[in-house]
């Protein structure tokens, strides 16, 4: 490096970044005002802030942690399907018939959204995605009552997505939702 | 690697970035952090999210944690600032993560007196103009000290790499600086 380019260097090395601003550090005082108790708490369970999915979870938990996620999806699925509504123009509003049929979750996802519920309050539902991806007429028209109906099978991929705002680690959980829908038929 | 020396505190005891409490540790050291951050985001307030979120998650969770603290510091404010990049994208598509960065005129340095922050002004607008990959290259080494293989470590690219960005960086401002008379 030539005598100039050290001469520039020296130079940049004598100019201070400028301090940050009295907000900053009221902010990061807020912060750190009550922090040991949560540090505390990760310390106690070893997690070191981490989430454990460890074997100390029980049924009880287990199943409360599930009825929350089932309570969860028939709420975002009756809203979604009030939104967006994949019926066909020329029928009329479905009639009210509408059977959920959820996959049921494998055992692994329902201990760590009991964690997740229960628990590890560190996380927190960020997102929650329902994806159609196929719906077909399930059977013909059936005439069961008086109306004529058909029955169309809509498959969806529900994603759930939890973030520990901390550590910038993200849990999603996925899985596939078939609905199936009784709805008056036009016939002509 | 200046950043976690140990000094003597007014007892003349030494103190650790480990034991020292965060308010001392970040006057030393947090308009560093800042400086870096200010690299890789669109405003001062932007870099202060960055710095804020970084430096509290090193505190609270990794400052016990074996190996370099500052790179991991450095690396963390780096992807602090990568995330909110993205959500800002997310909200408006047209912007871009450090595109040209110091978008806002706010000054990075502290004013010198007289004459000398005339200086200063010069130095900061041609810094601007600097490519971002090599003003990042310049800040890291000049301000933060880092070696070029720990720079390396930091932007994932090789010492080599850093090393030739940072020489067309001092190039590229000793063509848009006068040459300051001494004497």
């Amino acid at each position: 490096m030539d005598e100039s380019l050290q001469n520039l260097e020296n130079e940049l090395k004598r100019l201070r970044p400028s301090v940050p601003s009295a907000q900053l550090l009221a902010r990061l005082d807020a912060e750190f005002a009550a922090p040991e108790i949560a540090r505390d708490r990760s310390r106690a369970n070893g997690a070191g802030g981490r989430l454990i999915m460890g074997p100390w979870l029980n049924w009880r938990m287990a199943a409360a942690a599930a009825a929350v996620v089932a309570f969860s999806t028939v709420v975002i699925t009756s809203r979604q399907s009030l939104r967006h509504d994949p019926v066909a123009p020329t029928t009329e509003l479905p009639v009210a018939v509408a059977v959920a049929l959820p996959v049921k979750p494998a055992e692994v996802p329902v201990a760590r959204a009991a964690n997740l519920a229960s628990t590890n309050d560190r996380y927190h539902p960020v997102g929650a995605t329902s994806v159609l991806y196929d719906f077909k007429e399930d059977s013909p028209v059936a005439r069961t009552t008086s109306t004529p109906t058909r029955r169309v099978r809509y498959r969806y991929v529900d994603t759930y997505t939890w973030k520990n705002p901390a550590t910038n680690a993200s849990l999603k959980w996925s899985l596939p939702r078939d609905e199936v829908r009784v709805i008056p038929a036009s016939l002509h | 690697m200046t950043l976690f020396i140990k000094r003597p505190n007014d007892q003349g005891m030494e103190i650790t970035h480990a034991t020292a409490p965060w308010k001392q540790w970040f006057a030393d050291y947090g308009p560093k952090l800042l400086l870096c951050a200010r690299q890789w985001t669109r405003s001062l307030a932007d870099a202060e999210d960055v710095v804020q979120e970084a430096f509290v998650r090193y505190w609270r969770h990794q400052r016990d944690l074996p190996g370099d603290p500052q790179a991991l510091l450095i690396t963390s404010v780096r992807r602090a600032a990568l995330d909110l990049a993205r959500r800002n994208s997310r909200r408006t598509a047209r912007e871009e993560f450090a595109d040209g960065g110091l978008d806002e005129i706010v000054a990075v340095f502290a004013p010198l007196p007289g004459e000398g922050d005339e200086r200063r002004q010069e130095i900061e607008v041609a810094l601007r103009r600097l490519p971002s990959e090599q003003r990042e290259v310049l800040v890291l080494k000049i301000w933060q000290e880092l070696t070029f293989e720990k720079i390396g470590e930091v932007l994932a690219i090789s010492p080599n790499t850093a090393a030739s960005r940072y020489r067309y960086a001092l190039a590229a401002l000793r063509k848009e600086l006068e040459p300051l008379c001494h004497g």
